[in-house]
């Protein structure tokens, strides 16, 4: 594989609750070279969604170091890791988590209000990330009018829309019927196979994790392959 | 950016965007149309001069004075001209005329409420039972120039009957504009043929030569008279009309006292309307946090929201109280013209008051979404 995107090095987080202490991840080490389409599975409190969160700057380790592409993420204060997560970043979940009043295509265009690209630009990226995920043909629909996996649609092209190396994935699959979790993988695959993205996705089932070049899994913290 | 975000916010739950608006514009109706309003209880009408000295009965507004009193203010060395007045006790239900009469003497034209056309004034003058009518009463009666019109009256005329007689010889103008229900005849002659009061007036309106010299002249009036029977309360017009309504009461203080408290009702449902809708947003916001939505700017996001609602508020509220005061003055055949009004600055007194209980009514909840931590948010959902 190529050269690695994702250095995790030693990492550890702990959290404090009320009097107790919480050893989620423990000197957690690990690389995830670019385009890699890599699978974390372990069950329920081993720390996989903590590592993903990690991973994707949306928090911070207790200990140790998290680099992407060079630039240390442990470093960054709050504001700086979401400027950086704007550009770097993709997030899918596994409720979609679109904004309900919104249509499909402004929720598509979220990301790149925080740019200085004029509405037309905006326009022509957004258009462009629904056609790749298939779902440019519903733009002026809102959430409640797409089925499960049109919505995963549309949150996949949001997190595409300013094109980020990589896409961190919480359960994509998790609220879909086994046809329509199939044909977001299969999505999934080809923007990892064709477009190049870095893909870490944490899922608790097996046939999803199949799709992924690697599965690592977790437990009590701590990789265990 | 933030228009979509805030747009998003708002219209989540439209019935309640709607309801907190309408709440907002009801409490700013009502602000627009009590301060509006607020001169006539204060005193504080338009067309109240500083350099005017009116000179009243100190122990009865309603009482006279001796003539003697206008010639004592005539030789003021402030003073540039004096009128003088005295009030026409009508029995309106026998009277042609519903309107205030007023016998009128000395400068009149130093009475600048009053309009009166130089053409007019001279007949007035020249005709010692001429009567200028104000315009409003004239329409309503359908009286012109040359008419003859009857006041019964109180006060005996020297044919032994309570009946006076006037010829219409001009109208004039008045500002406010409830002052054209009225008629103004000559003093002279009324004093002349008036059985009773003889020799004596009700008020007395001097002009002064500047008027930083009114309160000087009003004091010079009242010590002169301090001792006498026909003790006198002087003032500049435009004070003295503040201080007699508020020998009523302190309406501007129950006026501000009734919109403290409506504000804060609307502070309450505004800081309600939002802290519900950061509360339900939850997840919305921690997913703007993970696209790369700064902290600062989700908490920009609820403030502006609370401004946007207020503004709206504000926007209908006073709008509707423009809108109504000409209505008002509409129904009431134009009498209200000049009494109430809207000044600019009551305007950008209600955009302060709006800005403060928007941000007021939005820093807690625009705090609990600034510091909220996506990972928690994400987790709970």
């Amino acid at each position: 594989m190529s050269e690695t995107l994702i250095k995790v090095d030693n990492v550890s987080k702990i959290y404090q609750r009320g009097g107790e202490t919480l050893t989620v991840l423990d000197g957690l080490n690990l690389e995830v070279p670019k385009q890699d389409f890599l699978a974390l599975m372990g069950p329920s409190g081993s720390g996989k969604s903590t590592l993903l969160n990690l991973m994707g700057g949306l928090d911070t380790p207790t200990s140790g170091g998290i680099g992407i592409n060079g630039v240390q993420l442990d470093q960054m204060n709050s504001k700086q890791l979401s400027h950086w997560r704007a550009s770097n970043v993709g997030f899918i979940f596994q409720f979609y988590n679109l904004l309900p009043v919104l249509t499909a295509d402004k929720n598509v265009e979220l990301p790149l209000l925080l740019t200085n690209l004029s509405k037309s630009q905006r326009k022509d990226h957004v258009l462009t990330a629904m056609k790749a995920v298939g779902i440019d043909d519903r733009a002026d629909h809102k959430p409640s009018e797409l089925s499960g996996g049109q919505q995963q649609r549309v949150a996949i092209a949001r997190a595409l829309v300013s094109d980020p190396d990589i896409l961190v994935c919480d359960e994509p699959t998790g609220d879909l019927d086994r046809n329509t979790a199939t044909e977001i993988l299969e999505l999934l695959k080809i923007l990892n196979e064709d477009h190049g993205k870095t893909i870490i996705m944490v899922t608790h089932d097996p046939v999803a994790a199949e799709s992924a070049k690697r599965i690592l899994h977790l437990d009590k913290g701590q990789l265990t392959d | 950016m933030y228009w979509t975000l805030i747009k998003a916010g708002i219209l989540r739950k439209k019935a309640r965007s709607i309801l907190t608006v309408l709440s907002i514009s009801v409490a700013f109706l009502l602000f627009g149309l009590l301060q509006a309003a607020a001169p006539i209880f204060s005193g504080q009408m338009e067309g109240l001069k500083a350099d005017m000295v009116l000179t009243m009965n100190r122990y009865n507004m309603l009482g006279k004075l001796p003539y003697s009193h206008v010639e004592f203010i005539k030789e003021i060395e402030e003073v540039e001209a004096v009128l003088y007045m005295d009030y026409i006790t009508s029995i309106s239900q026998e009277t042609m005329l519903d309107g205030v009469t007023v016998a009128m003497g000395g400068d009149i034209e130093i009475y600048e409420r009053f309009q009166i056309s130089d053409e007019h004034l001279k007949a007035f003058k020249d005709i010692k039972v001429g009567a200028l009518v104000g315009e409003s009463l004239a329409i309503d009666k359908n009286i012109v120039i040359g008419d003859r019109v009857f006041v019964k009256s109180l006060s005996m005329n020297a044919d032994g009957t309570y009946d006076w007689e006037f010829e219409v010889v001009g109208l004039y103008k008045a500002n406010p504009k409830a002052d054209e229900l009225g008629m103004v005849v000559n003093y002279d002659y009324f004093d002349d043929s008036r059985t009773s009061d003889k020799g004596t007036v009700g008020y007395i309106i001097a002009k002064v030569s500047d008027a930083e010299l009114a309160d000087d002249v009003s004091q010079t009036i009242d010590t002169e008279f301090t001792n006498s029977s026909w003790a006198t309360r002087s003032g500049p017009e435009s004070q003295i009309a503040v201080d007699m309504m508020g020998e009523f009461g302190d309406i501007e203080l129950i006026i501000n006292a009734i919109l403290s408290a409506v504000f804060f009702t609307i502070l309450l449902v505004t800081g309600n309307t939002i802290s519900q809708s950061v509360r339900e947003r939850t997840t919305d916001i921690a997913v703007l946090k993970t696209l790369g939505y700064q902290d600062i700017q989700i908490f920009n996001m609820v403030l502006l929201e609370a401004l946007f609602l207020i503004s709206f508020g504000i926007i209908l509220g006073l709008g509707l109280s423009l809108l109504t005061l000409p209505a008002i003055n509409a129904v009431s055949g134009g009498l209200t013209e000049g009494l109430i009004f809207l000044t600019s600055d009551k305007i950008i007194l209600a955009l302060i008051i709006g800005v403060a209980v928007s941000f007021i009514s939005s820093i807690m909840p625009a705090y609990h979404a600034l510091n909220l931590k996506v990972v928690d948010a994400l987790r709970s959902d």
